[in-house]
This record gives structure tokens, C-alpha cells and sequence, in this order.
């Protein structure tokens, strides 16, 4: 995929709203299984788990079309922990982050109200995106 | 990372786990409460019977996404290791000493319930309130029901020009449509539909450069219907050739403020609001009676160097200006909770070190006391993560003893009970929940809150 359409499809990830989940899919207690209240049951969080809400995830798409709609997108965690997960021009980067069991916090459940969640664009890929909107 | 911190943790204790308590059920509160939960049994108390705080009764009521954190709130409050106990006053029904002896480790986040004051004669007028307690009584605080302010005059004048000043302003002069299906409170929905104030003026010390306000809340008062902007050119100038050297947020911040300087708006506009640079507050004037406040002097001023650390020096000129309605907006304040607590009476803060309370071994604290009364929910939030994170590194060092068993709520609500104060659990907060989005339900409204600390608990116990 071209560089611009990537940087376009990236900023699509941010502009969408699409209601994936139940609520308590925003919950890092219940995503790192820390609400069933057991205390020796720590465990990485399970991506496996949370594929199958929402967003259909098909990894084996063979049309162009489909791979046209793909977007690869690499989680860095706060211990440097990278994880790669497959993402669709439209996904919503916070729906798209805790449906995977990545720790980011969303306030206002991603109604842009609050900017605890937020992205920081690059120099060179923010000189591509059109200029912003005051509304 | 913090997995197997929990089991290392407990192996430390005799029986039943660590235990921290948390002062203050506001979004500190909550925030700190859910990353110790990782690692610990929290215990959150709070004076009201109502959790929230300022997501409650600060953040306006047309704002309503930003009140969507109450859902994160609610399932810390639900979590089977935490538990909330309303209607508790730290520092009268119990002191701090006595939960440092029942818990491991003791948060204070109960944030900032005072209010600079102007330091002006004439403050203490009628007329004259803190955007603290005008803001608390649109919101519903118990201890602002009362305020009836007076919204028969045609001008208000608030000094200050950050988020909270742009809030009052906003409210004052939206249309009620766009308000009547929020949870203002009745009865200040009531006095707003009745309200005959027409221009607001929003005062800062300085310039369009050193505004603290954020670039939501201008963008609601410039698109704000019915009203137009009427502000003073001679207070931009010099503005727009500093734009291009200015970092992002505050360029574009600036840019819409001189759109709206320009532009204007509607002549026809029945309302108008506007910012008043370089004035600073120097007296409440009262009218030939002296009963009540009709106007206000302000001292011209002029900057000081430039950027963020510009500073206001005095002119000697001076200005009134005729108002009905003073609303001071310049900072809520922190106040003691306790003698055993140390406290910094010149920033108003309890003095730490990254959350750690100065010279007090297992006490920490969390917000707008730790840091001051600025910020915004994100803020709070890492700032509530850095503490909780500070607090179980403290856990895993050994800085705090936990070996030894503490009996936690247990004790606490013994002894609350012997001195006749019953707490209120989260479960019976979402009673008056329900009570209040029902008696909301029936008004059109998102929901109606309870002003009355008494109905409150009547509906929590039933």
C-alpha cells in the first residue's frame, strides 16, 4: 500500500467510531482478569480471547479488495512488549487496543471529549494528512 | 511485569493481604483504587454518600461524555476486593492515625474543596460567588442548594479565563433547550430559563497569549447560539504576528480566538459574551445602599516578559465596570484534613515526594492535593497511576511492614459504630442511583440528583 494511503487509512483508525464491545471490555480489571477476584490467577492477557467480538478479524482474506482493507498495526506496550495485530481501515485505534488486552485508558469511551487516549503523529507522516477541522 | 506481584506480595502477609484505604472517592480516588487492585484489597472512603466527585459535580452538564469515566469508576467500585464506604468523613468521624493502624497504607486523594479568594473588599457582597460553589449549585453539591444566586442583572463579570470560567459563562448564556435534557439540577434550570443576564465578560490577569482555557470550551462559547463575541481589539495586538514562533495547542487556540475577534457574529445576537485581557480585580463596588454588589473595579495591566512566565504588572489605571453578577473562577483550593497530616498552607498542598507524604512513613496521596487544583481527567489519571505505582514498588522494597495482619474495614466500621456513623456501600449508592435516573426519567432528564445529604441516605438504607 502506498505510503499516503497507509498514513490516511492510520488516520482513519483514530477519526472512526465503531461500537465493538460491551462495556466491560473497557475494563482493565475484567481484560487482565483481575475482576473474577482471584488472587493467584494472574495471567498475561489472552489475546485469543477477544478476536471474536466485533470486528471480524479474517486472517486468511485472499481478495484484493480485502487486503486493500487490511492495515498491520504494532502495539508497544509500556515494558516494550510489541504486539502485532491485524487491524481494517475504519477500526477505532482504542476499540482495536483493548480488544487485543493492550492497557490503554479511554476516559470518555472514545466519545473525544477527555484526551486521556491520543495519538501522536510523526512529522513526516503529519505533513501528509489534510489540515484539521476546527468543529 | 505486575503478575506475579500479587502472589510475591501476599506471601509477605500472616492471613489476610495487604490492605491500603483510600481518602476521597473522586476520580483520584478511583483511579489510585484501580491499579492498587492489581496488588491489594482497597477501601475507599468518602464524606458523601455519593462517589465521583468532581466528575459529579464539576464537569458540566453539557458535558456529558466526559462523565462516561463514571463506567470505569463503577467497575472498580464493583470489584470483589474493593469496597466504598460513603458517608464517612475523614478527619471528624475518624482520624488519619487511626487508619494508618488498620491499614497497610493510607491514600489521600480528597482533592480541593476551598476556593482562592479574590483578597478584594467588597468579596463577601451579595452578588458576589466562587465559580466553586456556582458550578456546585447548578451540579447539584449539597452545600451549594442554597446559593439562589440572583441572575436578574443583565451583566456577569468572571474573573478568571480558565475551563471552569468558560463553563460558567457557557451556562449562563445557553439556550435552555440545550440544557433541559441534561442533570442540571431543576431548580438551577429553573432560575437559568428565568435568567436576564445577557453579557458576560470573562477577565484574565493577562493576555490572549497566557489564556488558560482549552480549545473545546472556546470552540463552545464561539459556536454557542443566539450569542456573538465582543471583544477588544486593542487587547490582540501584537497577536497575530507572534502566532508563527507559538507551539501547536496554543496557535491554534490563539488562531480561533482572533477568528472569533474578527468575525464577531450575529449582530442580531440577543446575547454576547467576551474576553477582557490585562485587568485585574481591585475592588467590589456596591450601589448607594451598599446592600449588594452593582459593579466592579479592575487595574489595568500590562506584561512582563512573554509566553507561559509573562507576568502582570500594575499600570495604576484603573476601570469599572457595572455587573450584577460577580463569579470568581481564579482556583479551588486544598484544605487540611487533619492535624497528623503535614500540610504546605503557601501551595496548599500535603507536601510529597512523587506521592510519598513528606516524613510519613505509609501514607501517600493522589491528585489535585498532591499537585495542586489543575488538570484535566488525564491528568488525574496518571498522575493517580504514578502514586499507586510508587505504593506497591514501596510494597515489593519492604518499605512497609506486611508482615503484620491489619484488620482494615472491619475495624474501622467498629469503631464508626460507636461513634454513630454508618457508612454507605457501593451497592447502596446505586440505589440512589436508580432513585435519581428514575426522578429523571420522569422530567425528560438524564437524571435529577438528590440535593438533600438526609434523602440520600434514607434511599441508601431502605
Amino acid at each position: 500500500m502506498a505510503a499516503s494511503a497507509a498514513v490516511r487509512s492510520a488516520v482513519s483508525l483514530t477519526q472512526r467510531f465503531v461500537r465493538v464491545s460491551p462495556d466491560c471490555s473497557i475494563c482493565p480489571l475484567y481484560r487482565l482478569n483481575a475482576c473474577t477476584g482471584a488472587i493467584d490467577g494472574f495471567t498475561a492477557p489472552n489475546r485469543r480471547l477477544r478476536t471474536s467480538i466485533g470486528v471480524c478479524q479474517s486472517a486468511d482474506s485472499s481478495s484484493p479488495e480485502e487486503d486493500e482493507r487490511v492495515v498491520n498495526v504494532v502495539f508497544i506496550d509500556r515494558s516494550g512488549q510489541r504486539i502485532p495485530v491485524e487491524a481494517r481501515v475504519g477500526d477505532n485505534a482504542l476499540h482495536l487496543a483493548h480488544k487485543h488486552g493492550i492497557e490503554l485508558e479511554g476516559a470518555c469511551e472514545a466519545s473525544l471529549a477527555c484526551s486521556t487516549c491520543h495519538v501522536y503523529v510523526s512529522s513526516k507522516h503529519y505533513e501528509k494528512l489534510p489540515e484539521p477541522e476546527e468543529r | 511485569l505486575w503478575g506475579s506481584h500479587i502472589c510475591r506480595v501476599r506471601g509477605l502477609s500472616s492471613s489476610s493481604g495487604p490492605r491500603v484505604c483510600i481518602v476521597g472517592g473522586g476520580p483520584a480516588g478511583f483511579y489510585t483504587a484501580q491499579q492498587l487492585l492489581k496488588n491489594t484489597a482497597v477501601d475507599i472512603y468518602e464524606r458523601l454518600p455519593v462517589p465521583f466527585g468532581l466528575v459529579r459535580f464539576g464537569v458540566a452538564p453539557d458535558h456529558p461524555e466526559v462523565k462516561n469515566v463514571i463506567n470505569t469508576f463503577t467497575q472498580t467500585g464493583q470489584h470483589e476486593r474493593c469496597s466504598f464506604h460513603g458517608n464517612v468523613n475523614v478527619g471528624k468521624d475518624v482520624t488519619i492515625d487511626e487508619l494508618r493502624q488498620a491499614y497497610h497504607a493510607v491514600v489521600l486523594s480528597y482533592g480541593a474543596e476551598g476556593n482562592r479568594s479574590m483578597g478584594i473588599p467588597g468579596e463577601g457582597l451579595p452578588g458576589v460567588f466562587s465559580a466553586k460553589d456556582f458550578v456546585g449549585w447548578y451540579n447539584g453539591l449539597p452545600s451549594n442548594k442554597e446559593l439562589h444566586p440572583d441572575l436578574s442583572f443583565e451583566t456577569a463579570v468572571i474573573l478568571g479565563q480558565g475551563n471552569v470560567a468558560l463553563d460558567v459563562a457557557r451556562i449562563l448564556l445557553a439556550p435552555v433547550e440545550m440544557l433541559k435534557e441534561t442533570d442540571i439540577t431543576q431548580n438551577a434550570l429553573e432560575a437559568l430559563a428565568g435568567s436576564k443576564v445577557r453579557r458576560v465578560l470573562i477577565v484574565g490577569r493577562r493576555g490572549p497569549l497566557q489564556i488558560a482555557c482549552t480549545i473545546k470550551e472556546l470552540r463552545e462559547m464561539v459556536n454557542l447560539p443566539n450569542t456573538r463575541a465582543d471583544m477588544l481589539p486593542a487587547d490582540f495586538e501584537g497577536i497575530a504576528e507572534a502566532l508563527k514562533d507559538l507551539p501547536r495547542p496554543r496557535k491554534r487556540l490563539t488562531e480561533l480566538m482572533m477568528k472569533a475577534v474578527k468575525e464577531g457574529g450575529d449582530d442580531k445576537a440577543e446575547k454576547c459574551w467576551g474576553f477582557r485581557f490585562f485587568r485585574s480585580p481591585v475592588e467590589v463596588l456596591a450601589g448607594a445602599d451598599g446592600k449588594r454588589a452593582t459593579g466592579i473595579r479592575l487595574a489595568l495591566n500590562k506584561l512582563e516578559g512573554s509566553g507561559e512566565s509573562a507576568r502582570a504588572e500594575v499600570t495604576g489605571q484603573l476601570e469599572d465596570v457595572d455587573c450584577g453578577l460577580i463569579i470568581s473562577s481564579i482556583g479551588y483550593k486544598s484544605i487540611p484534613i487533619d492535624p497528623a497530616v503535614p500540610f504546605d498552607p503557601r501551595r496548599a498542598i500535603v507536601p510529597n515526594e512523587m506521592g510519598r507524604v513528606q516524613d510519613t512513613a505509609g501514607l501517600y496521596c493522589s491528585g489535585w492535593v498532591k499537585r495542586g487544583p489543575t488538570g484535566v481527567i488525564a491528568t488525574t489519571m496518571n498522575d493517580s497511576f504514578d502514586t499507586a505505582r510508587v505504593l506497591i514498588q514501596d510494597m515489593e522494597a519492604g518499605k512497609l511492614d506486611l508482615s503484620v495482619n491489619k484488620p482494615g474495614a472491619q475495624a474501622i466500621t467498629a469503631l464508626l459504630q460507636t461513634r454513630g456513623v454508618r457508612a454507605v456501600l457501593f451497592s447502596q449508592w446505586e440505589k440512589i442511583n436508580a432513585a435519581e435516573e428514575k426522578r429523571g426519567k420522569s422530567l425528560g432528564k438524564a437524571r435529577e440528583k438528590l440535593l438533600d445529604v438526609d434523602e440520600m441516605l434514607k434511599i441508601a438504607w431502605s
